[in-house]
């Protein structure tokens, strides 16, 4: 949903902020599904890192994106405090390893500001914008984007 | 669906697949000689509900050929056609004329017009012209006697007997006779048409009133009306809403009484009517209908196990699957709730043999296939059993479903491991938990089961579709070839249906353009002229059984070694068993046909077929005797959402290799692991040199391991018949899984056909062997030269 959109359809947008290492990063609301407690995944062949693998979301198979590896920081050790957030994009369900759920926010498109140009290519592409707030920065991740392109192809 | 009309559409078409489909049952039927005029109404009503449906929707082209095809089948019932092989095979060309129709309608590729034109040219041809009628060829009046004779019967045998000749049946025959009443009339025999009329006490709860239907009688010529008010009680046992009078009303003979039954439409229900003649006693023995329906299912349950036993005296052969046939069928038939009705024990014994001589007058001995046939048509074409209430759902509800209760499934054994770890349930106190627990296990599994057999459906319109193509195979091959079917009751799952279709397609043709000879090669060799190929279907042990059986020349075997030599599948002077010469059939790039057909050969060989079936999960085989025909084995699994799964642990990770393609599982010893080239190992089986491939290197679990010692080999075939042999580090277990795709959610994953959730709650993957073992796939398979040999040959 482009920057216009989000201005013409509504002017407030909730949003599900969380950590990743010492980040802040965060989703719409809208198409997360549910947050859930790590739990071992079932690695998959041939799939690149950040893939962590599937796990069991009562009856459905989830594939879980490690989302600290994904942006470029190396392989998260999860441990019974990571979180998953499930995410539902264009009927794909997915879930992001993340560290820590730590707020919901309203924010209004005013709050969206575009990314900074700094070098890193592949950081624009998945982060869409930031927010300001308190000084900090949060990052408005970009889910399709995220999805390897063998899942992107699914979806 | 926004458009009222689309949707209406919609169902028509649907009605049409379901009219379609009872048309050719009911036309098989007449072709195998079973002379049952119900039939021929049973497929007359086919026909003109789709002429009725089609005109409201304005489909003009459907409508053209139904009136032909209808015109026909209404001179057949009024006896005016003799019902004959030829006409036969015309409705049966009639009907996949409408069938492609309906199908261009629906969105489909536009149907053949010179076949079309060509039907129904052949229809008005056939149709007597209106002056031409000779009454004396219709005169018919033994079966009225007949039939007069036996309702005055008091006995048990005679009225199962007017129970079985259908209503409509009497009927018929008076429409038939209905201008032979009338030359009656004139030489003043002084037959009439009598109705007796009794309204029910709802009749006039319902706020009719009997005048108006006597006087509408009264309309369709003289008519002489008596009152019969004996039943009115004296006035203190009066019920103010009681209906005491019978009216009986003598007609004019050349009145149809099927015009009465209009009058009286939308009132049988309310009333009880009789229509008869006065000569017979009928008016004295009303034929009330409703007990009629309960002593015709009774009779109908019946006939089939009485039929088990004709097919045991006709057809020794065959006295196992006819049996259990039968059995199967009597069993599904006790489940119905349509046939829990009461039952007079010694109705049926007695109706059935009557019936059986009396509605099948040709020789058992000559005709023994419709025999076996029989029970399925009776049961498809008679209305006395009325139609099964049936709901239409949509099938992603019914997969939610499915998927739901296989989580119960596993959660539960997930809940029964924990209640067991935790508290040892053999101790008294905790009984009360550990039938609980069993309780809810067995509740469970009969759950899954029930809503597995939601997607169960006959294999029987499938069956039908074969009918036709068998047909149509053998127009364009100029053979005479005749499909018989068995066990259409069959339940498989919709999807295993909907995929078996074209390999199924792809055999029958295949059947009638290389199994069966040509009609002079058949007369040669003392055969049939007609060529018969037998499909049936069966439950065997937890699979689905399909074979299609020809009576064929055989598997040409010198000449299907040559053709392979020839293109090179098999090195020349290769010894091959008669049977790895049969398994040629199914090597890729195959094919015998020495010019390449319209029918078959179009580049699409068995191995498709088997590849298709390989899918599926199930499996293909043939065998076959020179001069004797052939043989082709097809089982399948129940349902796709199971499989049968071997439980391994590689590299610790859990994977399923699925069961059919595991041929045996081995822990060899180091000396009988051989090294060829960089990396590459075989192993020594019973004289073959098989390639090891390590599952947890072609998955990417693990890097290259220097030696095999204490890995377990999975000695597996893929569907090209090649062996590998799969090193794993332990087997676990062996289970039945409930399969989850992979593609929703993630995609496809080179090797791994889908996954499973197992009972702890992990997702294990299920191991796509086929891909796996892809001659120089991504996933680096070795392949040793045994292998490769191997896989020539399709052994």
């Amino acid at each position: 949903m482009s920057d216009k959109e989000l201005e013409t359809n509504r002017h407030y947008t909730e949003v599900i902020a969380f950590k990743v290492q010492e980040d802040e990063y965060c989703v719409d609301i809208m198409s997360v599904r549910e947050i859930r407690g790590w739990t071992p995944a079932t690695r998959i062949p041939h799939a690149p890192s950040y893939v962590r693998g599937v796990i069991n979301l009562r009856g459905a198979v989830l594939p879980i994106i490690d989302l600290g590896a994904r942006l470029g920081f190396g392989l998260t050790e999860p441990s019974e405090r990571n979180v998953i957030i499930v995410a539902q994009m264009e009927g794909q369900l997915f879930g992001l390893l993340v560290d820590a759920v730590s707020d919901i926010m309203t924010i209004t498109s005013d709050d969206l500001q575009p990314t900074p140009n700094i070098g890193s290519e592949e950081a624009r592409t998945f982060i869409k914008n930031v927010i300001a707030r308190e000084e900090q920065m949060i990052r408005f991740v970009d889910l399709k984007q995220i999805l390897p392109q063998q899942m992107a192809q699914v979806a | 669906m926004s458009d009222p009309l689309a949707e209406l559409r919609e169902t028509f078409f649907l009605e049409c697949d379901e009219l379609l489909e009872k048309l050719e049952t009911d036309l098989l039927a007449l072709e195998q000689g079973v002379e049952d005029e119900e039939l021929v109404n049973s497929a007359f009503r086919a026909v003109h509900s789709i002429k009725g449906g089609a005109g409201a929707f304005g489909m003009s082209a459907i409508t053209d050929c139904a009136h032909v095809f209808e015109t026909a089948m209404d001179h057949v019932r009024a006896g005016t056609l003799k019902l004959g092989p030829d006409l036969c095979a015309l409705f049966l060309r009639g009907k996949d004329c409408l069938a492609s129709l309906i199908l261009a309608e629906n969105g489909g590729p536009p149907a053949d017009e010179a076949e079309v034109k060509a039907v129904e040219e052949a229809f008005d041809e056939v149709n007597p012209k209106e002056e031409e009628f000779d009454p004396s060829e219709i005169f018919k009046p033994v079966s009225l006697a007949a039939d007069l004779g036996l309702e005055v019967e008091a006995d048990a045998a005679a009225e199962a007997d007017a129970a079985a000749t259908d209503p409509m049946d009497i009927l018929a025959q008076f429409e038939a006779s209905e201008e032979e009443i009338a030359a009656a009339e004139d030489a003043g025999a002084g037959k009439e048409l009598v109705v007796v009329f009794a309204p029910k006490d709802a009749f006039f709860a319902r706020g009719n009133d009997a005048a108006p239907f006597i006087r509408e009688l009264h309309d369709l010529g003289d008519a002489e009306v008596m009152l019969d008010a004996s039943r009115v009680p004296s006035f203190d046992d009066l019920s103010a809403t009681g209906a005491y009078f019978e009216w009986t009303v003598c007609l004019d003979p050349s009145v149809n009484p099927s015009t009465v039954e209009e009058i009286f439409e939308f009132v049988e229900e309310d009333c009880v009517l009789s229509i008869g003649e006065s000569i017979g006693l009928a008016s004295e023995e009303p034929v009330a209908k409703e007990p009629e329906a309960d002593v015709f299912i009774d009779f109908e349950a019946e006939f089939e196990a009485e039929d088990g036993a004709a097919g045991e005296t006709v057809a020794p052969a065959k006295v196992a699957e006819a049996e259990g046939e039968s059995e199967t069928e009597a069993k599904e038939e006790a489940a119905e709730p349509q046939i829990i009705l009461p039952k007079p024990e010694d109705v049926p014994d007695v109706a059935a043999s009557e019936v059986a001589a009396d509605a099948k007058p040709a020789p058992a001995n000559d005709q023994p296939k419709p025999v076996e046939q029989k029970p399925v048509v009776a049961q498809a074409a008679r209305p006395g059993g009325g139609p099964k209430p049936v709901v239409r759902v949509e099938l992603s509800r019914v997969d939610r479903l499915i998927n739901l209760v296989s989580e119960l499934v596993i959660s539960q054994s997930m809940l029964s491991q924990a209640v067991e770890d935790q508290h040892k349930l053999a101790d008294n106190e905790n009984r009360a938990l550990a039938s609980g627990l069993d309780e809810f296990r067995a509740l469970t599994r009969e759950l899954q089961e029930s809503v597995m057999a939601i997607r169960a459906e006959p294999v029987r319109s499938m069956f039908m579709r074969m009918g036709q193509i068998a047909r149509s195979a053998a127009q364009v091959c100029g053979k005479k070839v005749r499909l018989v079917t068995e066990g259409e009751t069959t339940e498989v799952d919709k999807t295993v249906i909907e995929r078996l279709t074209e390999p199924l397609t792809h055999m029958i043709r295949n059947s009638v353009d290389h199994g069966i000879e040509d009609v002079e090669k058949r007369i040669e060799a003392g055969k049939d002229p007609t060529g018969t190929i037998h499909l049936s279907a069966d439950h065997q042990s937890g699979k689905v059984v399909l074979t299609v059986t020809d009576d064929g020349g055989g598997v040409n075997r010198p000449k299907v070694l040559e053709k392979a030599i020839e293109k090179g599948i098999v090195p020349e002077g290769a010894q091959l068993t008669d049977a790895e010469i049969d398994q040629l059939l199914f090597a890729p790039g195959f094919s015998t046909a020495a010019t390449i057909s319209q029918v078959s050969g179009r580049g699409v060989g068995m191995d498709v077929v088997k590849r298709e079936i390989n899918s599926l999960g199930g499996r293909i085989s043939l065998s076959s005797t020179p001069g004797e025909g052939t043989v082709f084995t097809i089982s399948l699994p129940l349902t796709l959402a199971v499989l049968d799964g071997m439980v391994i642990k590689v590299a610790g990770q859990t994977v399923v290799v699925p069961l059919s393609a595991i041929a045996e599982s081995l822990r060899p010893e180091a000396d009988e692991i051989q090294n060829i080239g960089d990396g590459g190992k075989c192993i020594f089986v019973r004289g073959n040199f098989v390639p090891i491939l390590d599952i947890g290197l072609s998955l990417g679990y693990r890097e290259p391991i220097e030696s095999y010692e204490g890995k377990v080999m999975l000695l597996v075939e893929n569907d090209h018949g090649g062996q590998y042999a799969f090193a794993v580090d332990d087997i676990v277990d062996q289970r039945q899984v409930v399969i989850k795709g992979l593609q929703d959610n993630y995609g496809r994953i080179e090797g791994v056909a889908a996954a499973t959730i197992l009972g702890d709650g992990q997702i294990a993957l299920i191991l796509d062997v086929n891909d796996l073992t892809q001659d120089g796939s991504a996933l680096g398979a070795p392949i040793g030269m045994a292998g490769q040999m191997k896989e020539a040959v399709g052994v």
